[in-house]
């Protein structure tokens, strides 16, 4: 074996002051514990920094092999990996055939030759050379060369296991029937009946809206009538025995994310839960440069793996955690976005509370809110709305037992329990809602934790509307998805739950769809005095409208002014008054989301993070 | 649990059924009052299809009672108001003594639950078929509420307070001084919320009023938990008044519309016969006020004095029904009548609910025998002010009940209507001013055509009887609406019409139009 970069391990890591000797004491029990390659753990255990450790190679004038990904098909294929992925991957080794046929391996740590003669043994082979690359590098050689099998899975597999509950198709054959007779019909009675069709249609979207408005006021209330309740104490965490504490997994996925990596690992490091238990991925996209560089550049210790996915449509974030749930090695499992700043002792919370509820219960919602929740008015709207939402609606539904659409992040599940439920689907833009419903399906449930996590609030009001148009528009695939079988749904899961989806999931969507033509109905007839809305509807339905629609406003203006309590977000509540306004925002990504639905459904809208100079001690 | 639901439709049906047996009892005697009359009227004249329904519905007031009257009136237009009555006190009762037998021993819950069946308030607001029964609800939730916030300082109690004062502005708008009255509990609510352990009141201040950011943050608490209970009730009378302003082309039109209101004329709220009373309730007379709300408070008296130490408890049963009063004064109310004073009796129930576990008398027996005498005093005092009220709708239904008399007016609107009925042919039309005789429009239950005042076909027929109307019910000189008919100042002039009387009362006609 020819191995002219060779380094002692004493000289690379100990000399260098890259670790000290308790730490590399450590490094080596944990490396044998999990049995995983020296460079691994020292890498993605917070011992050394990607940045550092790439410095002292260069010192000691390691030549890095430069992959050409483009190539990559061209180099051999090597079976033992494809069996046994996980294994390179932890090795940190991408195996490779010369011209001559000879084998040769690319490492990342020039010191590690124990890690090379049991590569050789994997193979079954005799390496003939060595050569060194960046961690990164390697790791996406061996996910773009081997992780194909994954990547299907990753995309394909709910659709595989079952079809119905994936949003692969937007619209089902008979779903498209079903509204061509809808639309014909109604265009039959426009026809003939005209004044009698439209004053109906009004009727129905005045009483729909009012409705949903309703609904989410009875979970509000709800919700705060449990406000004060704490369903962990602060004494049943600190009884924790560390020891007692299961292997934790993080997906963080990221795209295109610079600044916040830096963040993020800081963010990271301040969870309180021990080290060796904490399973973290970092969920990189194959094409994504910008992450991938900021990642190898960062200059202090982190505690994540990067798992580099291979390229494939959809691009999503839920087909990028299915493929880095089949590395997940938990027992419980949860998704950060890279700019969360999580309570320190929410993962020993989670542990907690699943040791307390009933068997049933597969998942845990934590609560979301904002660091920068003073910084524009967006960020304000922002932050009011998620605070009803997860301070007050969520708990509401916990406490009616309705079914409860997960959030985007901080939402803990039984890892278990997640595999038997395919996954989440690649193909729907806001999969944690679908996951959530789909739990309740198959009889599962979910409950709400009091422990918050704090995220960056949209400041841009472009990134905002790209950001809602997403959301909006997976809320219509999640109720298109799940209204395929209304009839089976309901024998599923309940009149209560099966009314709770339609007027939460469904009205959400009916209600900023409808907004902006209601509030030009009344325009034209209160401000214009316009007479044909005089001809078509009888008194006593602009009546009901205008008061409908009035009230529905007053009672979402009192809702977010009920949200700012429980954070004490006291200077807040003047805002909650404009709140008319930031529906008509909503109103707008509803129409994106609703033409995106049609034209490219699986679209990821990106959200771009790191836009506020505003911190979370600021 | 299942055995406890049981347990409580138990008892709201026994209060349903025997409040119903009540009501039979006394409609069979002749009980008549005036405002479960008037809503019945208006739910018949809503079958009539010429009238402006927006106008004749959504400015009705007070459109609460309508409204909550109004599924019923599908069963029979003319019981609809006691059936509400009926439902919603049986529905509070149930829920009083379901609240208290949570809290306490069964024989106790029995007193309780026989106090209430018992007690003239109550009997009245389930069976008077008035609008008493709404005021009960509300006053009794948005204490009830406000003192569990006491309890527990969650948003929640705030926010049904707040829900609570909501519906006030249909029910009577000039009780939305009630926020306002809350504004300094709130104060001191805000001041709680800055409370360290071994300080007091006082104390709290001076520390919060040292510190500028403590500052800051009490007045952005202070003025947020204002909007809280303020914001919903205001908005909401303020789209009542919009509302009121497109279709009826005044803010107020629910008040200066007189058939908007049983008593819209003012004057069906006092007595026809005045004679000697103990009692004035007239508000500016605050002696007498005070004189008055004994006689229904001792519960009241009794739950100020029986915890006087839980000081934010104190200070709401001082400040509400005190400052209610004094508000009705400036506000030159000319009649305080008991859909006022209850407030002293429902604010002693809510605090009774609330507090009764944690209140000083530890002995159970003793609280027995002190809260069942409080009972019995209680309905003696209940029935001693029916005996005073000259309320006319209380003096109503006390002389119905006690003395099988009824209402001299609604004594003869009902011969008249018999008379109508048998002897006018059927589908006749008849001109008349429904917010005076608007009794025996109810009586006649849409077997004539009576035109409503808000029609067109109305302001046709004043200016031309002979062509739109076939008969004309209108006030003689002497009665006591006769400057409030509007007919009579039309048709006075008119002899050839008024001549043709086919019915004579002692305070109206009825004339037979002669056509042209």
């Amino acid at each position: 074996m020819v191995n002219d970069q060779y380094i002692y391990r004493k000289q690379l890591f100990l000399d260098s002051n890259l670790l000290d000797v308790t730490s590399h004491k450590k490094v080596i029990e944990l490396s044998k514990k999990l049995d995983k390659s020296f460079l691994k753990i020292a890498l993605d255990y917070g011992f050394i920094s990607r940045g550092n450790y790439k410095k002292q190679l260069l010192k000691n004038n390691i030549e890095f092999y430069q992959f050409d990904f483009n190539t990559l098909n061209n180099f051999t294929y090597f079976d033992a990996c494809k069996e046994d992925l996980y294994y390179f991957l932890n090795a940190i080794a991408f195996p490779l055939k010369n011209n001559n046929g000879d084998v040769e391996v690319i490492v990342s740590d020039p010191s590690d030759t124990n890690n090379v003669y049991s590569i050789a043994d994997k193979l079954g082979l005799q390496i003939y050379k060595v050569h060194i690359a960046e961690d990164l590098d390697i790791l996406k050689a061996l996910h773009v060369k081997y992780g194909d099998d994954i990547l299907y899975k990753a995309v394909f597999n709910l659709y595989d296991q079952d079809p119905e509950s994936s949003a692969i198709e937007t619209f089902t054959y008979k779903q498209v029937v079903f509204l061509g007779i809808m639309g014909i019909i109604a265009l039959l009675f426009l026809f003939f009946y005209p004044k009698t069709s439209i004053v109906c249609v009004n009727v129905f979207i005045n009483l729909f809206l009012f409705s949903s408005i309703l609904f989410k006021f009875i979970l509000t209330i709800a919700g705060s009538k449990v406000e004060l309740e704490s369903k962990i104490t602060p004494e049943e965490v600190t009884k924790i025995n560390d020891d007692d504490l299961p292997i934790y997994t993080i997906l963080l996925p990221v795209f295109k994310e610079s600044e916040v990596i830096y963040k993020l690992a800081l963010n990271l490091k301040n969870l309180d839960y021990p080290k060796d238990k904490l399973d973290v991925k970092l969920l990189i996209e194959s094409d994504d440069e910008v992450t991938t560089n900021a990642v190898k550049d960062l200059v202090f210790p982190t505690i994540f793996e990067p798992i580099v996915i291979p390229y494939a449509m959809p691009k999503t974030k839920p087909k990028a955690c299915n493929y880095g749930l089949y590395f997940s090695k938990g027992k419980y499992l949860t998704i950060y976005d890279a700019e969360d700043i999580p309570d320190k002792d929410q993962l020993k919370q989670v542990c907690v509370l699943f040791d307390k509820i009933p068997k049933e219960y597969i998942a845990i919602q934590c609560a979301l809110n904002y660091f920068n929740k003073t910084e524009n008015y967006l960020t304000k709207m922002f932050t009011l709305e998620y605070s009803y939402w997860f301070d007050y609606m969520l708990p509401g539904l916990d406490k009616l037992k309705i079914p409860i659409p997960l959030g985007g992040t901080s939402n803990h599940f039984k890892l278990d329990k997640l595999r038997e439920l395919g996954g989440w689907d690649g193909f729907n833009v806001t999969e944690d809602a679908d996951l959530g419903l789909r739990s309740y399906a198959k009889n599962y449930k979910i409950t709400v934790l009091n422990s918050t996590t704090n995220e960056e609030a949209n400041n841009d009001f472009y990134n905002w509307i790209r950001q809602r148009s997403r959301w909006i528009k997976g809320y219509m695939q999640t109720y298109l998805v799940h209204m395929r079988n209304p009839i089976k749904l309901y024998k599923t899961v309940g009149l209560k739950a099966f009314l709770g989806f339609n007027f939460f999931i469904g009205g959400t969507v009916f209600t900023f769809l409808s907004y902006p033509v209601l509030l030009l109905f009344i325009i034209l007839y209160y401000v214009f005095k316009s007479e044909w809305i005089g001809f078509f509807f009888p008194e006593w339905l602009i009546i009901i409208a205008i008061i409908s629609f009035s009230i529905g406003n007053i009672i979402m203006i009192y809702m977010n002014m009920i949200a700012i309590f429980k954070r004490k977000s006291y200077s807040l509540i003047l805002y909650a008054i404009t709140n008319p306004i930031y529906w008509i925002m909503h109103s707008i990504s509803a129409y994106k989301g609703l033409i995106q639905l049609i034209t490219k459904p699986f679209y990821w809208e990106k959200t771009n993070h790191g836009l506020t100079k505003t911190t979370k001690e600021s | 649990m299942k055995t406890n639901r049981i347990k409580y439709l138990i008892i709201f049906f026994s209060y349903t059924v025997i409040y119903g047996l009540f009501l039979t009892i006394i409609r069979n005697d002749g009980y008549l009052n005036f405002e479960p009359l008037y809503v019945s009227h208006n739910f018949l004249m809503l079958k009539n299809p010429d009238i402006d329904l927006v106008k004749k519905f959504f400015f009705s007031y007070p459109i609460l009672t309508h409204i909550l009257a109004y599924p019923f009136s599908f069963i029979n237009s003319l019981d609809a108001p006691f059936y509400a009555s009926i439902l919603f006190t049986s529905f509070l009762n149930t829920f009083i003594v379901r609240t208290i037998a949570k809290q306490t021993n069964v024989l106790f819950s029995i007193i309780v639950f026989i106090y209430l069946l018992t007690s003239p308030i109550f009997i009245y607001a389930a069976t008077s078929g008035t609008s008493f029964y709404v005021y009960i609800i509300i006053y009794f939730y948005l204490f009830y509420m406000l003192f569990n916030y006491v309890k527990n300082y969650s948003i929640y109690y705030l926010t049904l307070c707040s829900i609570a004062i909501s519906f006030i502005p249909f029910l009577d708008y000039k009780l939305l001084w009630i926020v306002l009255m809350l504004i300094p509990l709130l104060f001191i609510f805000t001041v709680k919320n800055f409370h360290d352990k071994d300080s007091g009141f006082i104390l709290d201040l001076i520390r919060i009023s040292k510190d500028k950011n403590s500052q800051k943050l009490f007045i952005s608490n202070f003025i947020s938990m204002v909007l809280i209970i303020s914001f919903l009730p205001i908005s909401v009378f303020l789209i009542y008044l919009m509302i009121n302003n497109l279709y009826g082309d005044d803010f107020f039109f629910f008040l200066i519309n007189n058939t908007s209101g049983w008593n819209n004329n003012n004057i069906n709220n006092l007595t026809s016969t005045l004679g000697n009373l103990e009692y004035s309730l007239n508000a500016v007379n605050s002696f007498a006020v005070i004189k008055i709300i004994l006689l229904i408070s001792a519960f009241y008296c009794l739950e100020f004095v029986i915890d006087i130490k839980q000081s934010i408890k104190v200070v709401i049963l001082a400040i509400i029904p005190v400052i209610l009063i004094l508000l009705m004064r400036e506000q030159k109310i000319e009649m305080i009548n008991l859909n006022f004073l209850v407030v002293f009796h429902i604010i002693a129930i809510a605090s009774f609910l609330t507090f009764y576990k944690q209140n000083t008398l530890k002995s159970k027996n003793l609280k027995l025998t002190i809260y069942s005498l409080f009972f019995i005093g209680m309905i003696y005092g209940e029935f001693h002010y029916f005996k005073s009220s000259i309320s006319i709708q209380e003096k109503n239904f006390f002389t119905s009940v006690t003395k099988n008399e009824t209402n001299e007016i609604l004594e003869l609107n009902k011969r008249g209507a018999i008379f109508i009925l048998n002897s006018i042919p059927l589908n006749s039309t008849i001109l008349c001013d429904n917010s005076v005789f608007y009794p025996i429009i109810t009586f006649d239950n849409n077997t004539h055509h009576f035109l409503e005042n808000l029609s067109d076909d109305f302001t046709k027929a004043l200016k031309k009887p002979a062509k739109h109307a076939d008969y004309i019910i209108i006030s003689k000189e002497n009665s006591p609406l006769y400057s409030k008919d509007i007919l009579a100042y039309y048709i006075k002039e008119n002899a050839a019409l008024l001549n043709h009387i086919i019915y004579e009362s002692k305070y109206y006609q009825i004339l037979k139009v002669r056509k042209s």
